[in-house]
């Protein structure tokens, strides 16, 4: 089996008994988890949590320390990186942007997996590249140079790169970081219609509990390296979730038009009970 | 509401400029510059001639021997060792700054210059002792710089490496303090050597005076190995400069791509390095004048900097070849070689006032 097809019997990606982290640094351990095709997933967790190293360990960024990564349940780790790009496509959180770097020519870097290096060689605006940036909305803005654009501009280029890789699978680390609500919004129905219209299945960390339970069908709450809770929003989104995973005292209500969780926090949890209430945690379990 | 469609209208018309086709003529006129330098370079000289002369002098149909010999054997080769020399040199910045990300990147401040430079001095210094013909010296001068050259990328990379790889900065860093380390050797072999003391110090300022078809054979070797190496990278060096985490997204592995482009860049700079000396400025400026031409995707921006150092190398000698220190009337200089400037003192004297200008422009 050369060519990639989607197939049933197995999840776009699906970690088995992870774990992962850094040198002499375990964050999460033991850690099972499975995505389905064309779902939106959510990963929400305090600063800290262990949710990107989780979200970098899926996208091979960072090696497991042991378990393994699958990907249509072939090991991700036995696969050519470059193959791995044509199925799955990462947004990172921090990136680089050289100077004088137009939107085509930033968006056209991500045909590098499908047409290889040498052929990276002809400066040509395949169809996947036009795709990409007319998705994003970006067709008036593709001659000029990304480190002129805004925020919320720049962050859409980084979306089409990805785009145009053309992958069925998209993991973004933060994607809403450093945007104004108005292009959070923005960027989050961006995903919202790569998911429904064209069935891209989505990972993502996000910061915002309100955005995650609006944008994402299902959420994993994750700390200290553990999920702690994992379902719909609806079940996730709790007052007992918040104090005991953000720490904090928060009303949880339905949002009146989409009927989505929503949580309005008012007070932190006191530093040392919080901790207290770990460590039973952690004698219980 | 018609103003804003005369607003909307004209944003339309700026952003429409197809880049593409207007980067591709800005090549074209680099190429056709560097073609009329050329011919000017082959025409201008003790023995000036009009342009009909030197084609048929290339022709193999001279006027006279006197053309045969000025334009085949003294200025054809030098011409051309400028201009390969000078596109080595700058585009071996071009790919040092892209993937290093750092504007200050250049096969001088990194330590392959200072290399090269120290390995060329070593041999002239070794075969001062002993007998050697100029002919030997003729090989083993460049052998000797490219050897420095390399020996000096190998271990700037060496020594940035811990753990996972060699990151970015760190190379910076350690390739400043080795360029430092192995310039203050070099400084050391001049102070105690005797002799040749005037052809090390053209070695350290960069010259191509006495430079022969000999010399062109020796680097044309190092070219064909550097320049389809320098081609097969700049797809990886692209991926490079968007950050390490978008190179592996993209199924490169960030480390060995990281190296390989810096081979590249490695060869491309011993190879200029091994028949004009240590150059200033033309591997850092090339590229920054490239990048205000076309930007910064590496399959414009490396021709461009290739021609524009070519250009400029070739321009500097031609001057320096004119310019006659007799012209200064106060100044009473004879050096053993004579009263011609080497090459590197104009791309330092020019380039340094026209760094300064473009950095207070742009930045």
């Amino acid at each position: 089996m050369t060519e990639h097809e989607p197939s049933i019997d197995h999840p776009p990606v699906h970690a088995v008994d992870v774990s992962a982290g850094y040198r002499g640094r375990v964050v999460s351990q033991a850690l099972s988890l499975s995505f389905e095709q064309g779902s939106r997933t959510a990963l929400v967790g305090p600063n800290g949590s262990g949710k990107s190293t989780i979200l970098k360990t899926l996208a091979r960024l960072i090696t497991p320390l042991s378990g393994s990564v699958c990907l249509d349940g072939q090991d991700i780790a036995s696969l050519p990186s470059r193959e791995v790009a044509r199925r799955m496509a990462v947004l990172a959180q921090l990136h680089e942007v050289p100077p004088d770097l137009t939107v085509r020519e930033l968006v056209s870097q991500g045909r590098f997996p499908h047409v290889g290096p040498l052929k990276m060689l002809r400066l040509r605006d395949d169809e996947a590249v036009q795709w990409a940036i007319r998705l994003t909305r970006l067709e008036h803005l593709a001659d000029r140079s990304v480190d002129t654009l805004s925020g919320g501009e720049c962050q859409r280029a980084w979306i089409a790169l990805a785009l145009a890789q053309q992958t069925g699978l998209l993991l973004l680390d933060e994607p809403t970081t450093f945007l104004d609500v108005r292009h959070q919004l923005d960027l989050l129905e961006l995903i919202t219609l790569l998911n429904r219209e064209h069935g891209v299945t989505v990972v993502m960390v996000l910061h915002d509990l309100n955005h995650a339970s609006r944008y994402a069908d299902r959420l994993i709450a994750i700390a200290d390296g553990t999920v702690i809770a994992d379902g719909p929003p609806v079940e996730v989104v709790t007052p007992e979730l918040l104090r005991e995973c953000f720490g904090v005292e928060a009303s949880v209500m339905q949002d009146p038009r989409t009927g989505a969780p929503m949580c309005i926090p008012h007070a932190t949890i006191d530093a040392a009970s919080h901790e207290s209430e770990w460590v039973t945690d952690a004698v219980e379990t | 509401m018609t103003a804003v469609r005369v607003r909307l209208a004209l944003s339309d018309d700026s952003a429409a400029a197809p880049s593409a086709t207007r980067h591709r003529r800005t090549v074209a006129v680099l190429a056709l510059l560097l073609a009329v330098l050329m011919l000017l370079y082959l025409m201008l000289g003790p023995a000036s001639m009009s342009p009909r002369l030197v084609v048929k002098a290339l022709i193999g149909q001279p006027e006279e021997t006197l053309h045969r010999i000025a334009v085949w054997e003294v200025r054809l080769p030098r011409a051309l060792m400028a201009a390969l020399s000078g596109a080595m040199l700058s585009s071996s910045g071009a790919f040092m700054q892209s993937v290093l990300r750092n504007p200050l990147a250049a096969p001088a401040t990194v330590g392959v210059t200072p290399g090269a430079v120290l390995g060329a001095v070593g041999i002239l210094m070794l075969a001062s002792g002993s007998e050697g013909t100029l002919n030997q010296l003729n090989f083993l001068v460049p052998m000797g710089a490219i050897a420095g050259g390399l020996f000096a990328g190998g271990l700037v990379y060496v020594l940035s490496y811990r753990r996972a790889g060699a990151d970015p900065l760190r190379l910076i860093l350690t390739g400043v303090i080795v360029a430092a380390f192995l310039s203050a050797i070099t400084s050391f072999l001049v102070l105690i050597s005797g002799s040749h003391t005037d052809a090390i110090i053209r070695w350290l300022v960069g010259s191509l005076s006495t430079r022969s078809w000999e010399h062109l054979m020796y680097q044309l070797p190092v070219a064909a190995v550097a320049v389809p190496l320098a081609a097969a990278v700049i797809p990886a060096g692209n991926a490079l400069q968007l950050g390490d985490a978008t190179a592996a997204n993209l199924g490169l592995r960030p480390e060995l791509a990281r190296a390989a482009v810096l081979a590249a860049a490695v060869v491309l700079a011993s190879g200029a390095v091994s028949v004009v000396g240590g150059i200033a400025f033309l591997g850092m400026m090339g590229p920054h004048l490239a990048r205000t031409l076309v930007g910064s995707d590496l399959r414009r921006l490396v021709p461009a900097a290739a021609l524009i150092g070519a250009i400029v190398l070739v321009a500097a000698d031609l001057l320096a070849r004119t310019f006659s220190l007799d012209w200064l009337p106060l100044l009473e200089v004879a050096t053993a070689s004579g009263s011609r400037v080497p090459v590197g003192a104009f791309t330092a004297l020019v380039g340094a006032p026209f760094f300064i200008y473009l950095m207070r422009a742009r930045v």
